[in-house]
């Protein structure tokens, strides 16, 4: 049988004084953030693939100069 | 030392499952994000590469052979050779007709200076330009375009045309007229193989090319006077190299390009009304043939993908020799920091040795004062016993040893009870982490100095003693002692090892010697209970609350101080994954005290001298160098792949010099055996990665915001079993 708890020995839980630096529990920094760098890889994936895909067109299906 | 969240500890199944898989995601998009950056910078890499003709060197020419395959036709005749429709056709200007050409730009400097001549005698030309150049000056080609002169094509980097495969050589073409055309909005299409000369000079491995050329729809231009102008020879000798035999029609080379062409400045200056004189009229490549060549335009019509790929061409160069300047120049920042921080250190290090080591060197009077040793302890077992028997046997006069477990699951409590030592207590508080543990632990303190030792780290008998030798000093508040990886037998240890020397026996003689001790090593610190209480206690707002509680106390004015005589053993991380959860954690913490500390910086007094010396000190060479350290391995590659192996290979083992130089410095100033130093060059390879690359992490997670929990490290207990 478990011994009752006398409520008044129970452990005080005190929030610390000072948050957590840089901790953001909204998460909306992180989103934020996370888009971003989504957005700005994305760009540069697409001209990337423009860049190769104009150099493979010069490879294989040269337009000639007339 | 349990992993927790708040009031929770995380190590409970339910809970730490569905964290650690939310955790297992989010890293995982951290790698991908990872990996697409740095195969997009590999990508402008092998652009700029490209762009700067390094897969080709443009010095790169072989021998042509002999001249039987060229007909005499072709060889013989006029510089203007039209090899298209399967036809062989070759023309001379008429007669009294100069063209000036000019090849290898357009240059920033040296074209707009030739333009100027040319306007000045109403003058027009043609540039056979270089595609890259083009794309890198776009402005210069729209300037000639809008002053008449005439574009040819000169290849998009310059490279020995007969060497290359032909569809390398077809892009050299195609890509030159694509920035053309979106530069320009016209193009022709003359083109002018590098290093060709006059069409005497053609040779049996560059006529198959010439043909090529035409096959493609490119008419060859070749020259009749050679000015010879990139040997600078003088104004005067340039002028009369150019200069065509009496009456005879001219297309002239020059070069506004390459190199300094002051010279060719000078001589068209000189050239042009000495001919105009002689009745010469000066005129376009294009327009001296355009009465022969009325069969086929030399006008051709741009068109929209064109325009596209000579855009993309053009932002494609652009931005790729912008990320190589930027790692050029971040190249040269850690160059310079990396020097600046050896020289202070062995300045500094230097320095404080000989102070401590002076005869007449005295804290003051010996301090015999009592000492509470605090060990905060989660699931210690396999270290504590050792840990808390070199504590309680010290030579310090009055030793107690204060251990608390932090609700330990594994027997750590009945470990130290078993020792049986009668200066040991065991105080056992609900979970709350290390910086709680240590708060209850200087709470319950019976002495004025405490002691935070880490439970898997083993002291010498006499290290308290040492360390509380500064407390004689009143203004001391702190003390670091001398903590060394204890495990080393395995290359990850010996690297630690290392590192450890190189941070104790050179950082923190710096720092001290500085007054802007960073930290006091949780593994071994002593501390005036005092001054711990004045700011605060240990705070759970940052994961290195050793840090940030030296960072407190150095704005509190107090002083904090290195002894390298008060020594303990410490057992690093066994593997790759423990060493990354824990610099991972201590990187983030550190960032986290500096950012709680900011306001150091604007502050009067102690705290201001501590922000506005010691911060950015720790910014600058804690942070932003080992941030910036990829860029060497960077263009290390770089380097190998496409610059001068040997200059490469040269400039990376200077590094290992300079850092070898300096760990054999730390070993020495530590009395260590220099065996260990074998690995250094090792650790360039694997360790140094991991190291800037936790440290890429713990920036990234501070910019998101995301929480980093305290992670228990798995104890091997190596350095408890070995005798003390």
């Amino acid at each position: 049988v478990a011994n009752p708890t006398d409520p008044s020995t129970q452990v005080l839980h005190v929030d610390p004084p000072t948050a957590a630096v840089f901790v953001d529990r909204s998460g909306r920094r992180s989103r934020r953030l996370r888009r971003a760098a989504y957005w700005l890889v994305a760009l540069a994936l697409v001209l990337l693939a423009l860049v190769w895909l104009a150099l493979g067109l010069d490879i294989f299906g040269l337009p000639a100069a007339n | 030392m349990g992993v927790w969240r708040g009031r929770q500890r995380l190590d409970e199944p339910g809970e730490a499952t569905g964290r650690q898989r939310s955790g297992r995601r989010r890293l995982r998009r951290r790698w991908v994000l990872a990996a697409v950056v740095t195969f997009v910078l590999i990508n402008l890499l092998v652009v700029d590469a490209y762009a700067n003709a390094r897969f080709t060197p443009d010095h790169k020419r072989s021998d042509g052979g002999g001249t039987a395959g060229v007909p005499a036709a072709v060889r013989d005749d006029g510089p203007v050779v039209d090899t298209r429709d399967g036809q062989t056709a070759t023309y001379h200007l008429p007669e009294r007709t100069i063209a000036l050409t000019f090849d290898d730009g357009p240059d920033p400097v040296w074209t707009p200076r030739v333009m100027q001549v040319l306007r000045k005698h109403g003058v027009r030309a043609t540039f056979f330009v270089i595609g890259s150049q083009v794309s890198r000056h776009p402005e210069i080609s729209r300037e000639l375009g809008r002053e008449g002169h005439e574009l040819g094509i000169h290849t998009f980097t310059h490279p020995q045309l007969a060497d290359l495969p032909a569809w390398r050589r077809r892009i050299e073409y195609s890509q030159t007229r694509a920035v053309i055309a979106y530069t320009t909005g016209v193009t022709t299409p003359l083109a002018r193989l590098p290093y060709s000369s006059h069409v005497s000079d053609l040779d049996d491995a560059n006529w198959p090319v010439v043909r090529e050329t035409g096959q493609w729809g490119y008419v060859s231009v070749f020259n009749d006077t050679d000015s010879r102008d990139w040997a600078r020879p003088g104004p005067n000798v340039i002028a009369r190299n150019a200069t065509p035999e009496d009456g005879q029609s001219a297309v002239i080379l020059f070069h506004d390009a390459g190199g300094d062409r002051a010279q060719t400045v000078t001589a068209l200056d000189l050239f042009i009304p000495e001919m105009k004189r002689r009745g010469y009229r000066f005129t376009t490549v294009s327009e001296g043939v355009r009465q022969q060549l009325a069969t086929s335009s030399t006008e051709t019509r741009v068109t929209r993908s064109e325009l596209v790929r000579g855009a993309l061409l053009v932002w494609a160069v652009k931005i790729a020799d912008g990320t190589f300047l930027i790692l050029w120049l971040l190249l040269i920042v850690v160059g310079v920091l990396t020097l600046a921080r050896t020289l202070l250190l062995f300045g500094f290090a230097l320095r404080h040795v000989r102070r401590r080591r002076a005869p007449a060197w005295s804290w003051g009077p010996p301090v015999p004062d009592p000492v509470t040793v605090i060990v905060p302890a989660y699931n210690e077992r396999a270290t504590i016993a050792a840990t808390v028997r070199s504590l309680a046997t010290g030579t310090h006069p009055d030793i107690e040893v204060l251990v608390v477990d932090d609700e330990s699951d594994d027997g750590t409590a009945d470990e130290i009870e078993r020792l049986g030592l009668p200066n040991v207590r065991v105080v056992r508080v609900p979970a709350g982490g290390k910086a709680a543990a240590l708060n209850v632990g200087v709470g319950l303190a019976r002495h004025d100095i405490v002691v935070m030792v880490d439970a898997d780290t083993v002291v010498e008998p006499n290290a308290i003693h040492r360390l509380v030798q500064p407390f004689a000093d009143p203004k001391v508040g702190a003390v670091a002692g001398n903590v060394k990886v204890g495990n080393r037998r395995r290359l990850l240890g010996r690297w630690q090892h290392i590192e450890y020397v190189i941070g104790f026996n050179l950082d923190r003689r710096l720092y001290d010697t500085l007054g802007c001790m960073p930290t006091v090593p949780g593994a071994l610190g002593a501390f005036r209970r005092d001054a711990v209480r004045q700011v605060g206690d240990l705070s759970r707002a940052t994961l290195a609350e050793d840090t940030d509680l030296t960072m407190g106390l150095h704005r509190a004015g107090w002083n904090i101080v290195y002894e390298e005589s008060a020594i303990a053993r410490t057992e690093a991380p066994s593997s790759l994954a423990q060493l990354w959860r824990q610099r991972y954690r201590w990187s983030y913490g550190t960032m986290q005290a500096m950012w709680r500390h900011r306001r150091a910086l604007i502050e009067r007094g102690p705290s201001g001298r501590f922000g506005r010396r010691g911060l950015p000190f720790i910014a600058l060479f804690s942070v932003a160098l080992p941030l910036l350290a990829p860029v060497l391995d960077i263009v290390a590659i770089y380097g190998v792949a496409f610059l001068d192996r040997v200059e490469t290979v040269i400039a990376w083992l200077a590094v290992l010099v300079i850092q070898i130089v300096t760990a054999m410095l730390a070993f020495r100033l530590d009395r260590e055996p220099m065996r260990p130093l074998w690995a250094l060059p090792l650790q360039q390879i694997v360790y140094r990665q991991i190291m800037y690359l936790v440290l890429v992490h713990s920036v990234v997670t501070a910019l998101t915001g995301g929480q980093l929990q305290w992670q228990k490290l798995r104890r091997t207990g190596e350095v408890a079993a070995q005798p003390s």
